[in-house]
């Protein structure tokens, strides 16, 4: 039947997107080319039947309106073909939706991922990535950055990160183990500090939680 | 240089300013970093924590923050290395010293530049670092006088006569000086030995920035419990120490009625028995080195006596090889009264075990003394799973994380690695005696562990390793009952990692006071060897590393030395 | 010694100016009273379905506050126990401010076609929903997007479908959402229930819980403020008679507040550090907005 594989696709990504809930699920390449070559057969025969119509109706009738086609094909016969292109154009808006649904979709995970994880993606988020979507990540990262820099520019003030300051703040200063070697880093105060591999600092708040979605230091309870 | 005023000449140097912690690797400086960093973090001090377990490790922490940080507090180390020559480049740098290895480097206590501070508790700090001040003094201030009654001299020749005269007497007396100041710091260097915990003056000062609570005594008090148990301090000391305690104690609980949740810690008389409340009494009685030095529960004999003395106190073999909390309630009642029986005494020789000690209560758990918190928090400590560089810090922090007072999980796994430690010690000291490996060579015992010994992961560091050497000297003197045993120090030599061994010495059994002469021994004896053949790494100058082909040589030189 | 808002222990008083449409002199306003209108607006923005008008000066006024109190702070003695005290606060209106605009974000990036084309459509005179960053901000994001669109799917579709159709991407804010709030000044509304139109009165301090679309309008006037369940009261309590209405037929809660519930006093933070720390010095713990 048409549109179920489009369909399937929609379910597919709904699935996937509650299953996961802080990745990008594989892109259905096949999928998404068995849509479109649906698509291209269903508008290829719309596009035969529909000059067919035009052939059996006065060649004056035919418009553009598909609807005008329609009715004046009642009055000439050619119903059968009439109802097929209504049914083949619905089917092929449909694959459209589903398939824009399908895109769209991902593009908000997308989007969420900037929020979640950072502005460099790890390895298996961008596997699962087209190249586009690899693009308008890249893209989206710096209308964002040019966003949060220009916020009270007109006042003097040097833009405001947004992605800091996530949960209302219970101290301003912050004990944390250091994960990964990530050289030098200078808090508010301005004295710079070295972050070696697993030491232990308690430092301003400044930045931690750029560094937690990285991954480079880990908050210790205590 | 000695400070003074806690509060005055160090906390409030420290704020506004980038610490850097450098702690070492036993129960005393994790219960002092806890009390300290807990301070540090309520008045929003930036700081690290940077724990070492060696000299190379202090080295390499020291370097790699040496452009960012301009306070140091260095905790159970460095107080016997010269800091200024240690520590390259010190300019517009403060280190304070808080450590409770004895004796105290010259150069730190006469620091001029005012740059080491050391922190300690002591009225009179140490008497034979005085006398060498005063002689310094004297002698100085001598050549001073001397040199100046020269200049106003006029006459030329007879100035001239004269000072030749006065420099030949100068040059004497200088002589004469200089070997009074080397016999006097041979004299306080000989002995190695420790101070009070320096827990005790964290809680000193938490006390006098007046943020003191019950919490920070509760973890003093496992501290002091470490210089109990590893026998750094001697007994009077202890009991004089857990007075003090008390008396905080008292200071610190609040008149009215404390919430059930809050921690309640109480001094007790309890029986002696190492983890005994999580375990179950017939093993902790076996494993603990007290009473099985007494019983002798090594042997069949000694097993044989045990059964019987349960029998008489009247407890049944499977209660007492069940969980002490599942086991009978009459029973533990019983349990509590028994070991006070003087058939104990008469018959089976088995006496003094109870000790006062510290108990923690908090919610609707059951109580921790503060030996089973000192052992959790030791085992974790020296955790063998995770040995390796890089891994110290997740086991101090394991560690911290233990005394905390919400941490349950933690410390009831270090409980449970508690009893295996204790379980390894016990048959790895059984396995000494039922080899015979223990023999007296010369002026000490010596004891060797045989390289595949599966129990040797154990110990690869420093508490654990003292404690078995411990163990097996106190097993020893009773399993052979010869009087001269219990007169001579016992050295111990264990596999380490990359061909190395571990060797440590402690003092003879019959000696109250630790004073253990094997730091400055072990030190001489490096020198008469092959550069690299000795590594005296550890902090602690009793115990040091001795590469695989040179270490038969090594017990040589000091059977040589120990005549 | 009080502690104000402004940082410093010196600083005091008038900081920010306002212009009002009438007048033609600015009207002077304390810093503290900026804050409470932000906090407002931002749990007016957190609450409510749709983008509110933004609240342009509030914002600039705090952003600038923000920088100054930095300057502050670090001017300040390291060892008075106030100093934690303010730099708490310093990060506790950092947060407000952040807060604020990142709810505002994610409502423009979710509705962000439909927001586009009512600014297209908007006329001169009206005022814009958007911050200038903000517009600049979704110009950018829906020209990108649209892009994307056009470059993967739409040009391999069929000739007859490729037309990039806005009205597929809209997304309406849920107007038929349901929100607590509090009113503040007397009003009248009618609200259409099962096909019914009833008049509620509302009245001074209450809470209701109704939809958002037929109270909306009350919003902007700034009649109703949004809140969560557990909100405090304002500081004046009146006494109401049980309004006469048709219970079951409504669709709106009353929920009558008893006269003895105070407000507790916000107090900086319930962490066991703080209340150590100020035990320590033995002063009263000070009580900031």
């Amino acid at each position: 039947m048409f549109g179920e594989r489009s369909f399937e696709l929609v379910k597919d990504v709904e699935r996937q997107m509650t299953g996961c809930v802080t990745g990008v699920p594989t892109y259905d390449e096949n999928g998404v080319r068995q849509v479109l070559d649906e698509m291209q057969l269903l508008f290829d025969q719309n596009q035969k039947d529909y000059n067919r119509i035009g052939q059996k109706v006065n060649q004056n009738d035919v418009t553009e309106n598909l609807d005008v086609t329609m009715n004046s094909s009642t009055s000439t016969g050619a119903q059968g073909e009439a109802a097929g292109v209504y049914l083949r154009h619905t089917a092929l808006e449909r694959n459209k939706d589903c398939l824009l649904a399908y895109m769209s979709t991902r593009l908000e995970r997308i989007r969420d991922l900037r929020w979640i994880k950072g502005s460099v993606l790890p390895e298996a988020d961008q596997n699962n990535m087209t190249e586009q979507e690899l693009q308008y990540f890249t893209d989206y990262n710096k209308i964002l950055a040019n966003y949060m820099r220009d916020i009270g520019v007109d006042g003097d003030f040097d833009g405001l990160d947004l992605t800091e300051h996530m949960e209302p703040p219970k101290s301003h200063m912050v004990y944390f183990k250091v994960l990964k070697e990530y050289g030098e880093f200078e808090p508010e105060d301005g004295k710079i500090i070295v972050l070696r591999k697993n030491c232990v600092h308690h430092l301003p708040k400044y930045q931690c939680e750029t560094l937690i979605r990285q991954g480079v230091i880990e908050i210790l309870t205590e | 240089m000695l400070v003074k005023h806690l509060r005055k000449d160090f906390y409030e140097l420290l704020f506004g300013k980038r610490v850097l912690i450098i702690a070492n690797f036993d129960i005393d400086s994790v219960c002092t970093v806890k009390i300290l960093t807990e301070l540090l973090k309520i008045d929003g001090i930036s700081f690290s924590l940077c724990p070492v377990d060696g000299i190379t490790a202090m080295k390499q922490a020291y370097s790699d923050y040496r452009e960012t940080v301009s306070v140091f507090v260095l905790i159970n180390c460095g107080i016997a290395l010269d800091i200024r020559a240690f520590f390259d480049n010190l300019k517009n740098k403060l280190v304070f010293v808080l450590d409770y290895h004895r004796p105290v480097h010259v150069n730190n206590f006469y620091d001029e530049t005012n740059q080491i501070r050391i922190l300690s508790l002591d009225d009179n700090f140490d008497e034979g670092l005085d006398s060498d001040d005063d002689g310094d003094d004297d002698d100085e201030s001598e050549i001073m006088d001397m040199g100046d009654s020269e200049d106003e001299d006029g006459s030329r020749r007879r100035g001239r006569k004269r000072k030749r005269r006065n420099e030949h007497d100068r040059e004497r007396r200088r002589a004469v000086w200089k070997e009074k100041r080397n016999e006097l710091l041979f004299e306080y260097t000989q002995f190695c030995y420790y101070a009070p915990p320096s827990s005790l003056v964290a809680l000193e000062l938490s006390w006098a920035i007046s943020r003191g609570d019950i919490q920070y005594v509760w973890w003093t008090t496992v501290a002091l419990t470490d210089a109990l148990l590893l026998e750094k301090l001697p007994r009077s000391e202890y009991v004089q120490k857990s007075t003090e305690l008390s008396l905080h104690i008292a200071r610190e609980a609040s008149t009215t009625e404390t919430p059930r949740d809050c921690l309640k810690v109480n001094f007790e008389k309890d029986l002696c028995f190492l983890l005994y409340r999580h375990w179950n009494l017939y093993d902790s009685i076996k494993m603990t080195p007290h009473s099985a030095c007494m019983l002798k529960s090594w042997s069949l004999k000694g097993e044989g006596r045990f059964h019987e003395m349960l029998g008489e106190l009247g407890l049944p073999q499977v209660e007492c090889h069940r969980k002490y909390a599942s086991m009978d309630v009459r029973c533990r009642k019983k349990v509590e009264r028994a070991f006070s029986e003087p058939v104990l005494r008469d018959k089976y020789n088995f006496n003094d075990v109870t000790v006062g000690t510290f108990i923690s209560e908090i919610g609707f758990r059951p109580a921790f003394s503060a030996f089973d918190s000192h052992l959790a928090c030791l085992a974790l400590l020296e955790n063998p799973v995770l040995n390796g560089s890089g891994n110290v810090v997740d086991n101090f922090l394991d560690s911290l994380a233990a005394l905390s007072k919400k941490q349950f999980d933690t410390l009831d796994r270090g409980i449970g690695m508690a009893k295996t430690h204790l379980t390894a010690m016990y048959n790895q000291v059984k396995e000494f005696l039922s080899m015979n490996v223990v023999t007296p060579r010369g002026g000490f015992l010596y004891v060797q562990m045989p390289e595949g010994s599966p129990n040797v992961c154990y110990f690869r560091n420093t508490s654990f390793l003292v404690f078995l050497a411990q163990f097996t000297q106190r097993a020893a003197v009773s399993h052979v009952r010869n009087r001269r045993w219990s007169t001579l120090p016992l050295v111990l030599c264990a596999p380490h990692l990359s061909g190395y061994w571990v060797i440590v010495g402690i003092k003879p059994l019959s000696l109250e006071l630790p004073k253990n002469l094997f730091g400055k021994l072990f030190e001489t004896l490096a020198i008469k060897m092959t550069d690299g053949a000795v590594l005296m790494d550890f902090l602690d100058p009793h115990i040091v590393l001795v590469h695989g082909d040179h270490k038969d040589k090594f017990i040589q030189l000091l059977e040589a030395c120990m005549v | 010694m009080d502690i104000s808002l402004n940082g410093g222990d010196d600083q005091g008083g008038p900081v920010d100016n306002e212009e009002d449409d009438d007048d033609d002199e600015p009207i002077v306003v304390t810093s503290a009273e900026v804050l409470q209108r932000l906090e407002h607006g931002w749990m007016n923005e957190k609450m409510s379905p749709e983008l509110l008008p933004p609240l342009e000066q509030e914002k600039d006024a705090m952003l600038g506050q923000i920088k100054v109190m930095e300057r502050n702070v670090t001017t300040l003695d390291k060892r008075d126990v106030r100093t934690d005290i303010h730099k708490l606060e310093l990060e506790r209106i950092k947060f407000v401010v952040v807060s604020y605009m990142r709810t505002r974000f994610f409502k423009v990036q979710r509705m962000s076609f439909t927001l586009y084309e009512a600014e297209m459509k908007r006329s001169r005179n009206q005022e814009s929903i958007l911050f200038k960053e903000e517009f600049t901000f979704l110009k950018n994001l829906v020209t990108r997007t649209a892009d994307y669109f056009k470059a993967t799917l739409i040009s391999k579709m069929p000739p007859v479908l490729q037309k990039f159709e806005i009205k597929k991407f809209r997304v309406l804010p849920q107007f038929d959402a349901f929100v607590f709030f509090r009113v503040l000044q007397n009003q009248t509304v009618q609200v259409e229930v099962n096909d019914e139109i009833l008049t509620i009165e509302l009245e001074e301090g209450d809470l209701h819980f109704m939809r958002y679309e037929p109270i909306a309008h009350l919003l902007a006037g700034g009649a109703i403020h949004l809140s969560t369940l557990k909100a405090n009261p304002p500081s004046r309590h009146h006494h109401h008679p049980h309004a006469a209405n048709d219970d079951d037929k409504v669709n709106a809660l009353k929920i009558r507040e008893e006269q003895g519930a105070l407000s507790s006093p916000q107090k900086i933070s319930h962490h066991p550090q703080w209340l150590r720390k100020l035990e320590g010095t033995g002063g009263e713990c000070p009580h900031l907005i």
